[in-house]
């Protein structure tokens, strides 16, 4: 990624050769961050069959009764949502959101250009990520490479601009924010809170320097954020690279294999406090290739003290298959270190 | 970060023709607010703290941490309803990057809605200062760390792979200063993003300050997310009860009034000021030197300007406080020294849980002998039967329950129980009502 920044460089100094050529201090004045995001970004008209609305299921309650102002805010708006043209051939990236459902049909509005049929070629649902392609380009269409953001330059702190072509496909629109947080979704994933709404999601989210750190996602309907309440997400340049060349051949990227360790408590097992005494210890599993045995009392995994066994199962769950743990036990009197490879979830 | 969104919206609409200047910031004033913002974020990451679905925030290297009291309340309830309920309740609590410790809680403000805590273990710890609150202005931009929707903390997995220990920072400007809404007296409103599980977190200037501590927001439509209008516990505020709550012991820390005084705040647009209306014989107002009729300008040198304000300012000062009063008394400036006595309001509580007895005599059967209360202290036992409160019979446990609404704390009831065949009459002051 660092070579094919290079051609970039020089031509920022082939646009302005007042500017210095360090990449931290390259920062544009917000129009021309505008004008250069807001070239790539599109409207995407979806039309699909009715959803119903995400409320939170409740107990003997029907829909019947709910406040209509809830069920408003919990259903799909109407009108287009946001995408980015990231190349020539007419592949535009956009969140699986904004492509749920069972679709009827998928138009693309380019800037300057008129509504044009296109067609979903993959997703990626757990980095909400969609790709679809134009059916046929405008002639005398230029679209020269996206000038993607790299991972370490990403600050939190740092503002971000997220552009959105909905309501109106003629007029992007802007909203600013900072990044909250690095290392959402297992490090995929960035979070900011410039404003995302039901409409500019899909949007490239663009840092001071012009770069394109990530595509405007998690906001949806189906999110307990909600729009517009500071809670928004990037999924982050790198991730977006990676999987291109996957949904680019059409193949949909499938969930990652989350960890596992293959222990479960046992009965009178869960002392508050003092560890997870364990029941079982799964046949083949991690837990037992490492040594594991039941009876024995978790204590701790890596640095956390395990006080119980959702302690335990979060501290699996926050590590990936293939990851090595230390993990303490008292077995009978004696305290024991154990170092466990963890496996694959099984399905 | 909504109060750029015009900005921005402003310049789209000129950019295209270049011809007219509008105020939009130059890419030198962005780098520069970016700048403090992301060095400011670095500072404050290594002093946050996450506490058991909110945040909160170390202020001293001696591991001193600040939280909404809301945050710690249900623990604490439940800690008092535990076998070891006179021990000094202690938290489990998380910094950035996963290290976990054990928190005591030092003392409670539960009207003002913080609570000190302090880190088991010795320092130094990394922490932020509290700033002064009363220099903030409108406008000025501040950041806000907390644990949203628990997104820092994955305590329920939201995203296939979780995320490990790391807060969110958001970015905003105050709204307004000096809102009493929302149960705060004085809080500062601003639009920074905050969310449930922002509670307990702290609000900073861009040079890393804290000027306050993040606690309500406003909601609409039954969806609980930010709206742009949040709240927060001003710095100056929590820095006047800090010596009291460093002194609780693990317990609470009340608001107070002036006893005796009766105020009317202004009346609109053009008188401004509180005037006072009566003040009772015999009582700290009247010992302090209020006389009907005069305007009340200023409490501790910040202005009063309605009643509304009055009461707010009022409430930012701890029982036992000494204020400085300035009124207006007929043309002539006066000095006034008050004293806060604590609030009548404080609810009180006896400290049994009961049925209603058995048999014709009725009366309510003591079942729970609440630890560290006031009926343990004055040796009411399991088995007890009250059938007389103040004088009047009791028949069945809501005559108990409805009489209790109306408790204050300090307040003596003389209560009428029988044990086993004998009668007995005992007197219980009632003390506040912990864990709110």
């Amino acid at each position: 990624m660092r070579t094919g920044l290079l051609p970039w460089l020089l031509l920022l100094f082939a646009l302005d050769p007042a500017e210095a050529p360090a990449r931290e201090s390259v920062r544009l004045d917000p129009d021309q961050i505008l004008q250069a995001a807001s070239r790539w970004t599109v409207a995407i008209h979806v039309d699909r069959e009715p959803e119903r609305p995400s409320l939170p299921r409740r107990r003997g309650r029907s829909l019947f009764g709910t406040p209509r102002i809830l069920q408003e805010y919990k259903s799909r708006p109407s009108g287009p949502v946001t995408g980015l043209l990231i190349d020539g051939a007419g592949h535009v990236l956009t969140t699986y959101y904004n492509v749920s459902g069972t679709l009827k049909s998928v138009e693309v509005t380019l800037p300057g250009w008129e509504r044009r049929p296109a067609k979903l070629l993959a997703t990626d649902r757990s980095d909400d990520l969609a790709l679809i392609k134009l059916e046929s380009i405008p002639d005398g269409l230029e679209v020269p490479p996206l000038r993607w953001g790299d991972r370490d330059d990403l600050r939190v702190g740092q503002f971000v601009v997220v552009v959105g072509r909905a309501p109106d496909p003629e007029h992007p629109t802007a909203t600013m924010g900072i990044v909250s947080a690095l290392g959402r979704n297992g490090g995929r994933v960035f979070q900011t809170d410039a404003e995302l709404n039901y409409g500019n999601v899909g949007g490239p989210i663009v840092a001071l320097d012009g770069s394109f750190v990530g595509l405007a996602s998690f906001v949806g309907h189906t999110y307990p954020w909600g729009l517009n309440s500071g809670i928004g997400f990037g999924t982050m340049a790198e991730t977006i690279l990676s999987v291109l060349p996957q949904l680019r051949q059409g193949e949909n990227v499938p969930a990652p294999r989350r960890a596992f360790l293959g222990v479960g408590p046992a009965e009178q097992g869960i002392m508050a406090g003092e560890g997870v005494r364990l029941g079982e210890v799964s046949p083949g599993s991690a837990a037992e290739l490492g040594g594991l045995k039941a009876g024995d009392v978790v204590l701790s995994i890596g640095i956390e003290t395990i006080s119980d066994f959702v302690e335990l199962r979060r501290a699996i769950n926050r590590r990936q298959p293939g990851d090595e743990v230390e993990i303490e036990v008292l077995r009978g009197s004696e305290r024991v270190q154990l170092k466990v490879r963890l496996g694959s979830r099984p399905e | 970060m909504r109060s750029v969104t015009f900005l921005f919206t402003v310049s789209l609409l000129f950019s295209s023709s270049g011809i007219f200047a509008v105020a939009q910031p130059t890419a030198g004033e962005l780098a520069t607010l970016e700048d403090s913002v992301v060095r400011t974020a670095t500072k404050a990451l290594p002093a946050f703290v996450f506490i058991d679905g909110g945040s909160g925030v170390v202020i001293s290297s001696d591991g001193s941490i600040l939280t909404n009291n809301h945050v710690v309340a249900d623990i604490v309830k439940n800690h008092l309803k535990g076998n070891n309920a006179k021990d000094p309740v202690k938290l489990r609590v998380s910094f950035v990057g996963g290290r976990q410790g054990l928190a005591q809680v030092i003392g409670r403000d539960p009207d003002g809605d913080i609570a000190l805590l302090k880190m088991v273990e010795p320092g130094p710890y990394p922490h932020l200062e509290l700033g002064d609150s009363d220099r903030v202005r409108i406008g000025q931009p501040v950041i806000a760390v907390g644990n949203p929707f628990l997104l820092g903390e994955s305590a329920f997995a939201f995203f296939a792979g979780l995320s490990d220990f790391s807060p969110s920072v958001s970015l905003g400007v105050v709204s307004a200063l000096h809102r009493k809404s929302e149960m705060y007296p004085d809080a500062i409103q601003t639009d920074v993003a905050v969310n449930p599980g922002n509670s307990g977190g702290p609000l900073l200037t861009t040079e890393g300050e804290i000027i306050g501590i993040n606690g309500k927001i406003q909601t609409r439509f039954l969806m609980e997310v930010n709206s742009g209008v949040g709240y927060a516990v001003p710095s100056n505020q929590i820095l006047r009860f800090l010596d009291p709550l460093k002194q609780a012991g693990g317990g609470v820390v009340h608001h107070g009034t002036i006893r005796g005084l009766h105020i009317r705040g202004s009346d609109g647009a053009k008188s401004l000021g509180v005037s006072v209306t009566r003040v009772d014989a015999g009582s700290p107002g009247e010992k302090a030197g209020f006389l009907p009729g005069d305007q009340i300008v200023s409490i501790e040198g910040k202005a009063v300007w309605n009643g509304r304000r009055f009461q707010g300012l009022l409430a930012t000062y701890p029982a036992g406080s000494r204020i400085a009063v300035k009124v207006d008394r007929e043309g002539a400036a006066q000095d006034v020294e008050a004293f806060v006595d604590p609030s009548d309001t404080t609810k009180g509580w006896l400290g049994v849980r009961g049925e209603t007895a058995l048999g014709s005599v009725g009366g309510v059967k003591i079942n729970v002998v609440e630890s560290g209360g006031p009926a343990e202290k004055a040796g009411l036992q399991v088995g007890d039967v009250i059938v007389k409160l103040d004088g009047k019979v009791l028949k069945e446990h809501n005559d108990l329950a409805s009489a209790s609404v109306e408790w204050r704390a300090g307040q003596e009831l003389k209560l009428h129980i029988l044990r086993g065949d004998r009668e007995e009459q005992v007197a219980i002051r009632l003390d506040p009502r912990p864990g709110e």
